[in-house]
């Protein structure tokens, strides 16, 4: 897997991976932001349908684009995914993901499948995945009960060899209060590491600040780290040199909670140092009051080369 | 600068990373301890943090060596025996999890499994060979081979095992299982993006799968033993946190329990109601006549219990600082404890101003007081009476006080959770916390500059960030779907807001129920919170018979909150009447009102009870 330095978007993608709910910004990237005509494939990993907020405008819009959908709960949805590149996705092919309203899990699920099929085919494709930042939102005053904690999918799981070396801990850290102060007592790291996202809305700073001040307070601080959310190569760097520079001695664990960019960052990472890093998932269940999410009209994007 | 002076204080002391001669750099022995130590199958279980694992660790070569305390001598006498440790944590059952899930069937994953638990117990076991002919770490159950006989030894034994060895050493065997074991986490890596077709005859041709570790460890310490000249040496195998450990080598474990074998015995520590268990599967496991093991509990449901082993433990910490006070001089004397002393005794100076206005503002109390004075108005302090003292206090303190216009803000409301009795009451006898805690507030003190003891406001600041992080655990704690709406921490704060209300409510109750029975209902429909707060410490079971160890089964049971909870609903650090679960948490509603009645709030208009 290579990562690209620049990732500007092309009129000739062959394929087009999005999630389809209520959420507005669900089609806010191929919709309205990159003012290109999409004249490819679109898959769609659909949630429940509802009658709320976007959900409906968002369904035309992909039923206009020809879509396949796909459920968003489907045990097989990773083969499912890789069914439909046959006949789309070719040696050379480009595709663009949309990871903005997809879950952690699902974004696991699309890099499992987009591998696996390479792997299989022994093809070549680039991969370009875009993020739309929402506008603020306060965040939940409590995080439900924990459903599950694990790794994202089964391949991020990684692979220990010695159990003697202690685990490290990774935070991408977001709203959730306390959750990442629960996770440490959890998996009890010898080493803890948190990055905090920095992006244009300093609401969200604050809210970081206030949902993890546990942590904050006491963690040295050489092992805080802070990323800007419209450069997530810089993250990559970033997040494998602290990984490097740990691995002999820890075995890293990467919880990515906050803005999604940094879930599919650590998963690319895992990639690279297969099996030797871990990256986990926490979900909660759905306890909260549906938001919408409404694009702020700030983008990130991040290209890839995926080979065999 | 040792292992524990880099500790940070997420650390908490956690054993489990630390290697067995960090361990042995502040251990001190648990009542436990001794019982472990005896030669023979033995099953420890307790909640997270109780000690298991500092215990199990011990029991290696490289902690008894470096033993220096005043148990250490008594200790190597008794435990003639090799200890062989086998951790396990929590990637393990995600990482073999993680084959069903790749396609991989049922056979084959059983297969993996196995290989990679043998593996790991294969390399834990080499180090112990090596521990065991190292000459730089003490005479302590040393042993000597010529390096031609190593040669001979190893490479036998890795003919046993079926490795190959690029330089025949203990080093080389050890290094040979880890390449085995990294090989394997690549393969099913790479199998994962193949096609389930042709799988079986791939993973033959890797030619790496391995039978159960049992078949393969007896002959190896056979060879070991009649090489060193030592044919009759027995050997433990320590397995800690079963509980993260596969099903099915929980099960062949517990197995083993009821078996005797002339060289081995099985040392095994377990969290009881584990998260990811699929089955409480020790719940009806009792040694019985006729089985050979023996089981420790690691609850303590009184607060002396734990007494001498917290000191022991606190005395250690403070004399690596260089400290030599007793404890009570570094955390002061807990203003329960005082009071209780005064309370005792005719002649003594009695803390009993509060009682008089306490009753001024608690008709309750008052009448109830009316019937422990003497002649001169005076209390008696009877036994019934005493008992009813510290609920007086607590009442009075955070009610009454404010009732009279003395306003006791939060700040100062802490006073009754705080000093030395108060600090090994809320350790719960627990290594961890207790550490935790403990340096945490040294930390803090030497910061502040201040003389000893340490100041009242900076101990309850580090017991109130214990609980929050504490609470934080019990948060994410795993539920399954069923149990969406009923997890631990719900389950405890509703327990907890009805003690509250018991302790704080209209009438004055001199013995207010202040611990629960789990009857059947409630034990159907909270069965996974219970376990999880059994197996994190939040609650405690009381045994109805003393000192009667805890096993699994939960029902009927009578538990308390642990002390550490307690503190956030204001409720004494000793436990009293019991009631059915069912009933507290039906009763839900009607307590919760007083308790939005009763919250002390400076800016609040507080007008009398």
């Amino acid at each position: 897997m290579k990562i690209l330095r620049e990732c500007n978007p092309v009129d000739d993608y062959d394929l087009a991976i999005g999630s389809c709910g209520y959420e507005s910004r669900g089609s806010y990237i191929f919709r309205d932001y990159l003012k290109i005509d999409l004249k490819c494939s679109f898959i769609v990993i659909r949630f429940p349908k509802s009658n709320l907020f976007s959900d409906e405008l968002n369904e035309s819009f992909y039923e206009r684009m020809n879509s396949r959908f796909k459920p968003y709960d489907s045990e097989t949805l990773e083969q499912d995914l890789i069914d439909e590149y046959v006949g789309t996705v070719r040696d050379g092919s480009k595709v663009i993901v949309d990871i903005s309203t997809m879950t952690r899990r699902h974004i696991g699920v699309v890099l499992d499948s987009l591998e696996r099929f390479i792997y299989l085919k022994k093809f070549n494709i680039r991969v370009d995945f875009y993020y739309s930042v929402a506008t603020y939102n306060p965040p939940p005053k409590e995080f439900g009960s924990v459903k599950f904690k694990g790794p994202v999918t089964s391949r991020f799981g990684g692979w220990r060899v010695d159990t003697n070396i202690p685990n490290s801990a990774v935070f991408g850290v977001g709203f959730e209060p306390d959750v990442c102060l629960g996770l440490i007592e959890d998996i009890e790291p010898k080493e803890i590491a948190v990055f905090i996202p920095k992006g244009s809305d300093q609401k969200y700073d604050v809210s970081l600040r206030k949902a993890n001040m546990w942590i904050f307070s006491d963690l040295p601080e050489e092992k805080i780290f802070t990323y800007k959310i419209n450069d997530p190569v810089f993250l990559y760097e970033s997040l494998m040199s602290y990984l490097l520079g740990t691995m002999d001695n820890f075995r890293p664990i990467i919880i990515p909670f906050g803005p999604k960019i940094f879930a599919l960052v650590s998963m690319f990472c895992n990639v690279s140092l297969r099996p030797k890093v871990g990256v986990w998932r926490v979900s909660s269940g759905d306890w909260s009051a549906p938001q919408d999410r409404i694009a702020s009209g700030e983008v990130t994007k991040i290209g890839v080369i995926f080979g065999p | 600068m040792s292992e524990l002076d880099k500790s940070s204080f997420f650390d908490a002391f956690n054993a489990r990373f630390l290697s067995p001669k960090a361990v042995a750099e502040t251990f001190v022995p648990p009542p436990a301890f001794a019982d472990l130590t005896r030669k023979g199958h033995t099953l420890i279980v307790g909640p997270r943090g109780s000690g298991k694992t500092s215990m199990l660790k011990m029991l290696q070569l490289g902690a008894l060596r470096s033993w220096k305390g005043p148990d250490a001598e008594e200790a190597r006498m008794v435990i003639d025996y090799t200890g062989v440790f086998i951790s396990t944590d929590i990637n393990w059952q995600e990482q073999l999890a993680v084959m069903g899930s790749l396609g991989f069937n049922q056979k084959e994953i059983e297969a993996i499994e196995d290989t990679c638990i043998t593996l790991h117990v294969l390399k834990a076991l080499t180090r112990s060979f090596k521990h065991r002919l190292d000459l730089n770490e003490g005479s302590y159950q040393t042993a000597y081979l010529e390096d031609i006989k190593i040669v001979h030894v190893v490479s036998e034994i890795a003919d046993l095992w079926r490795l190959t060895l690029e330089i025949k050493s203990f080093e080389g065997l050890e290094r040979a299982i880890s390449n085995r074991l990294t090989s394997i986490g690549y393969f099913i890596s790479i199998e994962s993006l193949k096609e389930d077709a042709g799988r079986a005859s791939r993973i033959e041709a890797e030619n790496f799968i391995m039978p159960p570790f049992f078949d393969l460890v007896s002959r190896p310490l056979e060879i070991f033993d009649n090489a060193v000249g030592l044919p009759d040496s027995h050997w433990a195998f320590c397995f800690d946190e079963l509980e993260l450990a596969p099903v099915r080598l929980k099960r062949q474990l517990i197995k083993r329990l009821r078996s005797m074998d002339h060289k081995i015995f099985f040392k095994l520590s377990i969290s009881l109601f584990a998260e990811n268990s699929d089955a409480d599967f020790i719940t009806n496991l009792a040694p019985s006549e006729g089985d050979d093991f023996r089981l420790i509990s690691l609850w303590y449901a009184e607060k002396r219990r734990t007494m001498i082993f917290t000191e022991r433990l606190v005395r250690s910490v403070l004399t690596k600082r260089g400290l030599n006070d007793a404890p009570e001089g570094i955390f002061g004397r807990s203003f329960i404890a005082e009071g209780n002393e005064r309370s005792q005794g005719s002649n003594s100076k009695l803390k009993s101003d509060f009682l008089f206005d306490l009753e001024k503002v608690d008709p309750s109390f008052k009448k109830f007081f009316a019937k422990y004075k003497d002649k001169g108005g005076q209390p008696i302090m009877s036994a019934p009476f005493r008992k009813a003292y510290q609920i007086a206090l607590f009442r009075w303190f955070f009610k009454g006080s404010a009732a009279m216009g003395q306003k006791m803000s939060s700040r100062s409301s802490f006073k009754v959770y705080t000093g030395w009795d108060s600090i090994v009451a809320i350790c719960e006898g627990n290594p961890r916390w207790i550490i935790g805690i403990v340096t945490s507030m040294l930390d803090q003190h030497v910061y502040s500059k201040k003389s000893y003891p340490i100041d009242e406001a900076l101990q309850w600041e580090v017991i109130e960030n214990a609980r929050h992080r504490f609470r934080s655990k019990l948060k994410t704690y795993k539920v399954t779907e069923l149990a969406k709406d009923k997890g631990a921490f719900k389950l405890l704060d509703v327990i907890g807001k009805y003690f509250k209300s018991e302790l704080y409510g209209a009438k004055f109750l001199a013995e207010p129920v202040n611990s629960f029975r789990v009857d059947e209902e409630s034990w159907h429909l909270y069965r996974e919170a219970l376990k999880a707060a059994l197996n994190l410490g939040a609650i405690v079971y009381i045994p109805d018979v003393s000192d009667a160890a805890f096993m699994g089964s939960v029902k009927e049971k009578r538990f308390r909150l642990c002390y550490l909870m307690a503190t956030e609903y204001k409720i004494p650090l000793r436990f009293g009447c019991d009631r059915n679960l069912t009933y507290i948490i039906k009763d839900k509603d009607s307590r919760d009102q007083i308790i939005i009645n009763f919250d002390y709030n400076e800016n609040e208009d507080i007008k009398g009870m």
